[in-house]
């Protein structure tokens, strides 16, 4: 099996000759050791420009950017390293809002200011929400696909999910806790509203290349509780879920928080994958318990960087021939790296994704047993 | 759980109406209310966003009761507290501010991706008895360590308890960088420290 078959059998619950181990292409540092471990039997995995384009008929966007000066002398700065701003102002029939992000670390826009900041702006962030219409978009992804060839997959992530985009890019934790509770109309409108436009969104990324596509939520149940999640994330996975299956595409979904608590409501969800799976401490769930609570499912496990954080490339070993032998005989099973570990180890990070692969590749051959 | 801003702040008002005393409001009212949100939360019965509710409404009561209390009455610590550098999360941070500002903390929040500098600068110039950091991501863990050496290099590591918490952090690291105390969550860091103030030794 070339990598990318490997990959795929295992997404599709089939027999893989190994258990497939990954990482992100935007967390590889390109170079010698890079290069060994793809011939080594790494995977890449490429998160690909979105399959779908938005227009609009009356809403508009203006974004402005800034770079704030910075004195090294003033040392109480605490934001000193970032200071790139991008303010976006939405206009729409209903008025404007304003969001305010900043690049942060490992190049993600990070949220200062959310667009909902009082309940008088949902009115105005939903006659925006509603003018938008979604559009194929292919081109990207059928050339990301050909660029990535045999080496790993190319995967389409649309945008968060509704309650986890209400959360985390329309209003912030503190917003959405009290409207939650305070405005309930106003926050369930919303939620409707992005939950119909989103399947239409999903009609379109059905119809695109993607074979595999990723919900990328971040769910923890220490935010996203039992109830939220029963009550809004469950029945939109299952509505994407059952678009997608139709036209037998896998459905991923970045969870790598606390899952403990809603451990039986992701047995229940349509959901193929568990994607970024994190053991303790990040998570609380060990592999053994995931792998027992989520047999229909595919678990996608993340090589936890806490754990050989203090151990070096012997943790590395470690961790991963543990991992591995936890998930014997590795059906359903593949071991990624999907966090920035950046220049923990005085070793690089190169080596580690070294180690991992030769590791992996020695102690993964399926079956595998168990000690 | 609901949330009543609104009515915490007609209650706030209608104490201070019938001279209830400010602080006896605070402490017999409000702030057990806010450990039974607190209990209910370290027992997996709420969850954060419920602690956040909870929060709000009581700064909300806070903000309209603080300003009628006597000097002596307002503060029973100082905390200064950051996220470390690389780290932009902000979530755990700013609840444990929460819950520490109910508590009857001076809290000093000195935001996200804060370099270790920083941290030393405000321990100088706030003098505070605790200091808390805060990081989720693995990466940012040993920013934690320098800022404990940066302290112990300027001579106010004795001056300050220091206080570490966030997903990817445990007892052992937080023994092996030589905090005093790893706070497995929001409630249980709020806690220590408020038995550190009970214990003596703040300002």
């Amino acid at each position: 099996m070339n990598v990318k078959e490997r990959i795929m059998a295992a997404l599709r619950r089939e027999e893989p000759d190994a258990v497939p181990v990954t990482v992100y292409t935007m967390l590889m540092p390109r170079g010698q050791i890079e290069r060994e471990s793809r011939n080594m039997g790494l995977g890449l995995v490429e998160i690909a420009l979105p399959v779908y384009g938005i227009s609009t008929t009356r809403a508009k966007m203006q974004t402005t950017e800034d770079t704030l000066s910075f004195s090294p002398d003033d040392r109480m700065i605490s934001l000193a390293k970032q200071k790139h701003i991008v303010e976006r102002t939405f206009t729409g029939p209903a008025g404007s809002v304003s969001e305010k992000y900043k690049w942060g670390y490992t190049l993600v826009e990070w949220p200062l200011e959310w667009a909902i900041k009082d309940v008088r702006d949902y009115e105005t962030v939903m006659s925006i929400i509603d003018d938008m219409e979604y559009f194929a978009n292919y081109e990207d992804f059928a050339n990301a696909t050909e660029v990535m060839g045999d080496d790993g997959i190319v995967v389409e992530m649309p945008a968060k999910s509704p309650l986890q985009h209400m959360l985390l890019e329309l209003m912030g934790y503190k917003r959405f806790a009290l409207d939650y509770r305070m405005h309930r109309k106003e926050f369930d409108d919303l939620y409707g509203l992005l939950c119909k436009k989103q399947l239409e969104m999903y009609g379109v990324v059905a119809d695109s290349p993607a074979e595999v596509v990723l919900l990328g939520d971040n769910i923890t149940g220490v935010v996203t509780s039992p109830v939220l999640f029963e009550r809004y994330c469950m029945p939109f996975y299952d509505d994407v879920a059952g678009i997608l299956h139709k036209r037998d595409k896998i459905v991923m979904n970045h969870l790598d928080g606390k899952l403990k608590c809603l451990r039986d409501l992701i047995a229940k969800t349509k959901i193929d994958v568990i994607e970024a799976f994190t053991p303790p401490p990040i998570g609380d769930l060990s592999l053994e318990e995931a792998r027992a609570a989520w047999k229909g499912k595919v678990i996608w496990a993340n090589l936890p960087a806490t754990v050989y954080l203090e151990t070096g490339l012997d943790g590395v070993e470690k961790e991963t021939i543990s991992m591995l032998r936890s998930a014997a005989p590795g059906d359903a099973f593949l071991l990624g790296i999907t966090e920035d570990i950046g220049d923990i180890l005085s070793l690089g990070y190169e080596q580690v994704l070294k180690t991992f692969t030769l590791t992996a590749m020695k102690y993964g051959v399926y079956p595998i047993a168990k000690s | 759980m609901g949330a009543d801003i609104a009515g915490v702040r007609e209650a706030c008002e209608k104490a201070l109406t019938a001279r209830i005393s400010p602080s006896l409001a605070i402490d017999e009212a409000m702030v057990p209310g806010m450990n039974v949100v607190g209990g209910k939360f370290q027992a997996g019965e709420y969850f954060l966003l419920d602690l956040i509710a909870a929060g709000e409404a009581m700064q909300e009561g806070l903000r309209i009761l603080e300003p009628h209390l006597e000097k002596s009455e307002v503060k029973v610590g100082r905390v200064v507290l950051g996220t470390v550098e690389g780290d932009l999360h902000s979530i755990g941070k700013d609840v444990v501010e929460m819950l520490l500002k109910a508590a009857g903390f001076d809290v000093i929040d000195l935001g996200e991706d804060v370099p270790a500098v920083n941290f030393v600068e405000a321990t100088r110039v706030h003098k505070p008895t605790v200091l808390g950091m805060s990081a989720l991501i693995t990466p940012t863990m040993p920013e934690m360590g320098k800022v404990l050496q940066e302290l112990e290099k300027a001579g106010l590591r004795t001056q300050t308890r220091v206080i570490i918490g966030g997903a990817p952090l445990s007892r052992e690291f937080a023994e092996k960088i030589g905090a005093d105390a790893y706070a497995p969550e929001a409630v249980a860091g709020v806690n220590t420290c408020k038995g550190w103030a009970s214990a003596g030794g703040f300002e």
